[in-house]
């Protein structure tokens, strides 16, 4: 048994708790056979302090009234005795003894209604305790279940705090985050920006212009000018004003490489009347370094190896 | 078999079946304890009186009722006469008085000397119970002491003795429980 019952029942059995206190209580003892064991002996050991009280003798005269109004209710309670006429032949002593027998008749019909009327009061009684019972079962149980709807709504609080702090946390970072990735975007962009600057430049400084001059007082006066990508490995020759080439000859485009002891063949070019060529040039042989282009004029379709005289020479 | 050598409890049923020497002879046994109560409880000597009278006559009234196998006869009537008087102070608001600090003083089963004129039997039984309870330690005698007499609530009691609750629930507990164990056997 909890300590919490027995502390009820020594309170219950010294009387107390207040009224409604001791109705629970009474309840809860009448479905529970041990705590109303232990209510009883503690209400008799209670009782028994009686004897430790001093007697103390009451007046006299309380004696009296007391004994005086006991006797009333004994006498009261004395069923009342009618004379009986010993007469047989007496026809009021037979109407007497009628009259007595339809009385006893009808208090013994009273009785019986009234029997019946206590046992269906108790019946009732007994209903209305199990009501009780049964409305306080309930009771506990809908107190356990908000205790614990009670903590769950309270662990869910907590959770809901430190889920939020946890939001709160994220959204921070994702905000950093943000701020990180739009600088990171506008360094991409920069740096974009910077690597086609750079490009450009590279792209430029991959691209190699040569103007090609002459010695030779008939070429004087001619331009050529050769635009070489030496990544692609390719260029462009560029001729105006150039004399016509007698027949049977063709200029022929060299590129001078330091690695390679000859010049580079790089194609014939044909001029038109006005002395003036646009033709796409590559090597025949790899180019390590274009450090000159060369205009020679050679035999026509050209020659492998540069037999003529070189008219224009350049960078 | 005298009617001087009847039980209370014999009394009792006697007086149930309508008796009244059996039961004027059972007030002269039982009215001096209870009376005695009723004074120490009420503090007024009038309103132990009219608690005695009303007492008695619920104890006519329901003698038929009593089942020997149950409790004693005293017993019964000071579970009786405690309830009315309980019932009585309640009702006429009665706690405060019952906290003033010389009621709360002299709320203590004083250990006198029983008259002459009370029975051996009670006396002995007054003795076995004053007996139980100097086995309590001091703190669970108070409160029980103070509780029996005073009649009011244990919250009540808390205030007036300035205790805590827990403190005023645990000590009537345990000592309620050792005294009904140092005076088994001797309960009916």
């Amino acid at each position: 048994m909890e300590e919490q019952q027995q502390d009820l029942a020594a309170l219950h059995a010294l009387r107390l708790l207040d009224n409604d206190a001791s109705s629970v209580f009474e309840i809860e003892a009448a479905r529970n056979g041990e705590l109303e064991k232990l209510t009883t002996e503690l209400e008799r050991t209670a009782a028994e302090l009686g004897h430790a009280v001093p007697a103390v003798a009451p007046p006299a005269h309380l004696k009296d009234a007391i004994m005086e109004r006991v006797r009333e209710r004994a006498r009261a309670a004395k069923p009342v005795t009618t004379p009986v006429l010993h007469s047989r032949q007496s026809p009021i002593a037979w109407g007497i003894a009628a009259a007595l027998a339809a009385g006893g008749f009808w208090l013994w019909q009273e009785r019986t209604q009234l029997t019946l009327q206590v046992a269906a009061l108790t019946q009732v009684e007994a209903e209305a305790r199990s009501q009780m019972i049964a409305v306080r079962d309930e009771r506990d149980i809908q107190e356990k279940r908000s205790a614990l709807l009670e903590q769950k709504s309270k662990e869910l609080e907590i959770k809901s705090t430190d889920t939020l702090q946890q939001l709160a946390r994220l959204m921070g970072e994702v905000e950093a985050l943000k701020k990180r990735d739009a600088g990171a975007q506008t360094q991409l962009a920069t740096l974009t920006s910077e690597l086609q600057t750079l490009r450009q430049r590279d792209a430029r400084a991959q691209m190699q212009i040569a103007t090609l001059q002459s010695t030779v007082a008939a070429y004087k006066q001619g331009v050529a000018v050769v635009v070489w990508d030496s990544e692609k490995h390719q260029g462009v020759l560029k001729l105006e004003r150039m004399p016509p080439v007698e027949a049977g000859k063709d200029y022929q485009l060299w590129v001078v490489d330091p690695k390679n002891p000859s010049p580079v063949n790089a194609g014939v070019v044909r001029v038109d009347a006005q002395g003036f060529a646009k033709v796409d040039f590559k090597p025949v042989e790899f180019v390590s370094e274009a450090a000159k282009f060369a205009l020679s004029v050679e035999k026509e379709g050209g020659v492998p190896k540069n037999e003529g005289p070189i008219i224009l020479i350049g960078p | 078999m005298t009617s001087s050598e009847l039980s209370d409890e014999t009394l009792l049923q006697r007086a149930g079946g309508g008796d009244t020497r059996a039961f004027e002879q059972l007030y002269d046994r039982l009215s001096p304890r209870l009376f005695g109560l009723l004074r120490q409880m009420f503090n007024d000597e009038r309103e132990a009186e009219d608690v005695l009278q009303e007492g008695f006559l619920y104890l006519w009234d329901h003698a038929a009722n009593y089942d020997m196998t149950r409790s004693k006869a005293f017993t019964w009537a000071v579970m009786i006469f405690r309830n009315k008087a309980i019932d009585r102070l309640r009702a006429l608001g009665r706690q405060s008085r019952a906290l003033e600090a010389a009621a709360v003083e002299s709320a203590t089963l004083e250990h006198t000397h029983d008259a002459a004129d009370v029975e051996l039997e009670s006396k002995d039984r007054s003795i076995q119970v004053r007996s139980a309870l100097g086995t309590l330690p001091q703190e669970q005698r108070r409160l029980i002491e103070f509780a029996f007499i005073k009649g009011i609530t244990h919250q009540a009691i808390a205030e007036s003795l300035g205790l805590p609750l827990g403190t005023v629930k645990t000590n009537i507990r345990r000592g309620l429980l050792r005294l009904r164990d140092v005076l088994k056997g001797g309960l009916s």
